[in-house]
């Protein structure tokens, strides 16, 4: 071999065995640390799946997900004689019947409109709330898996109802969620 | 001096290029990804709204007809009262105010109106200290206590309106306003309860009956009266109309004493009695502002009994014959003495108010 060949080989060297290993080593490495230290990313079924073990010592297990369940109470609430200016409280029960805490908000408010003169609001607690009420939002109620607790209602009309607005029916909806905390 | 420089072995560089890479994926595949569980759940109320009226009765009962009366034969009737009831037969609680419309503004300006609570209310009753003044043109705020009412209750009110005379009184005059209690709830909600009457300045139509011959005064020839027609005793008509030849009215002048004018077909007549002097007959004259077509009653005789006095002397109305279509003269007035002298008879007369 001549000296010029050798050279060349020395600042082109060709891949060898070794040297793949190596590579391959680092990157394998590099995946399992990527996977482990990814974590964080966490999904909640509320469906249940048997596993079953076979061989020496065979047995069946269920795993059974918690659950997030929110209740409201079930009595109606009718509000009659609403006239301007007035505004009218109502308590409304909630309920964690899941098996995790949940934070309640609220979603929204519909049925007040300009032309029925309604506003409406809920505060957390019981009635008259302890909190200005909110149209929408966070209400700063915590319900522990099991527990319950009550919210406050408030419809009022606004002194500025149109006198269309008389003797006329409106349905008001509160849209709460909970989220697990 | 060469420096030597020491190269990393290719092995190496590649180990670190995928150490490195490594790092990197775990830098960016680290980023936590949470997703928690959520629950959601509605409630509805249902709304009704409320509704606004009211309603009244008695306010049409401030119809009325003012009337300057005549000292001695007639009271004056310068107010009318009327108990108005007010319910809120809404679902809502209402304040409560007055309002009117229409009518003659002059005539419902000259006309007071006050109100407060209360019940059986007669032009007697008393107003209560305090009470709000207002006119027909601008009503007076209701009280505290009856400028509201919960749904569904109902209150009572005492409704004055007075004119004053001689000064504020028109005669003549009237107006038909609409009165209006006026329930509020919010910017937008009202509901009224209203009336219209009429209310006019009228008069106090007379019969003067000759106490001695038991005959009328009366417009001689009847018909519409001209300047120099004659005053006379005549069989009294049954029965008189305020517009009659035997009717007269007696308007007050600033200075106290009264105008004659005679009904005769017409309230606006500017026909008045005048006197010429001791023993002359009292005839129409147009009116003017000559004290001999000024006039006083006064009593005479026995209760209920007047005579009617000329306010430039001692004349009185007087006649002395009885006999059907007897002249009416000015004569000197007589003592107020016996049943028996016949001037006392002569100038004697009663008055009777006439339906108008």
């Amino acid at each position: 071999m001549s000296r010029r060949t050798a050279a060349h080989r020395a600042q082109h060297p060709r891949f060898t065995l070794r040297s793949l290993g190596t590579s391959a080593a680092a990157l394998l490495a590099a995946i399992v640390l990527s996977v482990s230290a990814a974590g964080g990313t966490y999904a909640y079924l509320s469906s249940a799946q048997s596993v079953t073990l076979t061989g020496a010592g065979a047995t069946t297990a269920t795993i059974t997900a918690g659950t997030a369940t929110l209740t409201v109470g079930t009595e109606a609430i009718t509000l009659a004689g609403l006239y301007p200016g007035e505004t009218r409280t109502t308590p409304v029960a909630v309920g964690n019947s899941g098996t995790t805490a949940l934070a309640l908000s609220l979603d929204g408010i519909t049925g007040p409109t300009s032309a029925n003169g309604l506003t409406a609001a809920v505060a957390p607690g019981s009635c008259p709330g302890t909190a200005p009420g909110v149209t929408a939002g966070p209400l700063g109620l915590a319900l522990p898996a099991g527990a319950t607790g009550t919210v406050c209602l408030a419809i009022g009309m606004a002194t500025s109802a149109p006198a269309a607005a008389q003797n006329s029916s409106s349905t008001v909806t509160i849209a709460l969620t909970g989220t697990q905390s | 001096m060469t420096r030597a420089i020491k190269r990393m072995p290719v092995a190496g560089f590649r180990a670190s290029v995928a150490l490195g890479l490594a790092i990197f994926l775990v830098a960016v595949g680290s980023t936590a990804g949470i997703a928690a569980w959520t629950a959601s759940a509605s409630k509805s109320a249902s709304v009704t709204s409320a509704r606004v009226a009211v309603s009244s009765t008695g306010l049409a009962n401030l119809a009325v007809v003012y009337k300057p009366g005549l000292p001695g034969p007639a009271s004056a009737s310068l107010a009318d009262v009327a108990t108005v009831s007010v319910s809120n037969t809404g679902t809502a609680p209402l304040s409560y105010s007055l309002a009117t419309s229409g009518g003659d503004s002059a005539f419902n300006q000259s006309v007071t109106l006050q109100v407060w609570r209360g019940t059986g209310c007669t032009t007697s009753t008393a107003v209560p200290t305090g009470t709000a003044t207002g006119t027909l043109a601008a009503p007076p705020a209701l009280p505290a206590d009856a400028n509201s009412a919960a749904a569904g209750a109902s209150l009572s009110l005492c409704m004055r309106t007075s004119v004053t005379g001689p000064v504020g009184y028109a005669g003549g005059g009237q107006s038909s306003p609409t009165v209006s209690v006026v329930g509020a709830v919010g910017d937008n909600w009202t509901a009224a309860a209203s009336a219209a009457f009429t209310q006019s300045a009228g008069f106090n139509w007379f019969e003067l009956r000759h106490k001695s011959s038991g005959k009328c005064l009366d417009v001689n020839g009847g018909g519409t009266p001209a300047a120099g027609a004659g005053i006379i005793i005549y069989t009294c008509k049954s029965p008189q109309t305020a517009l009659g030849n035997q009717s007269f009215r007696f308007a007050q002048d600033a200075n106290g004493a009264y105008r004659v004018y005679p009904g005769s077909g017409s309230p606006a007549n500017t026909l008045v009695w005048a006197q010429t002097g001791a023993g002359t007959a009292v005839r129409l004259a147009a009116v003017s502002t000559a004290d001999a077509q000024q006039w006083t009653v006064v009593a005479f005789g026995a209760t209920g009994e007047y005579r009617v006095m000329s306010r430039t002397g001692s004349l009185c109305l007087t006649q002395s014959s009885n006999a059907e279509a007897g002249a009416v003269t000015a004569a000197a007035c007589a003592a107020n003495s016996t049943a028996t002298n016949a001037a006392y008879l002569a100038q004697r007369f009663t008055f009777t108010e006439i339906a108008s």
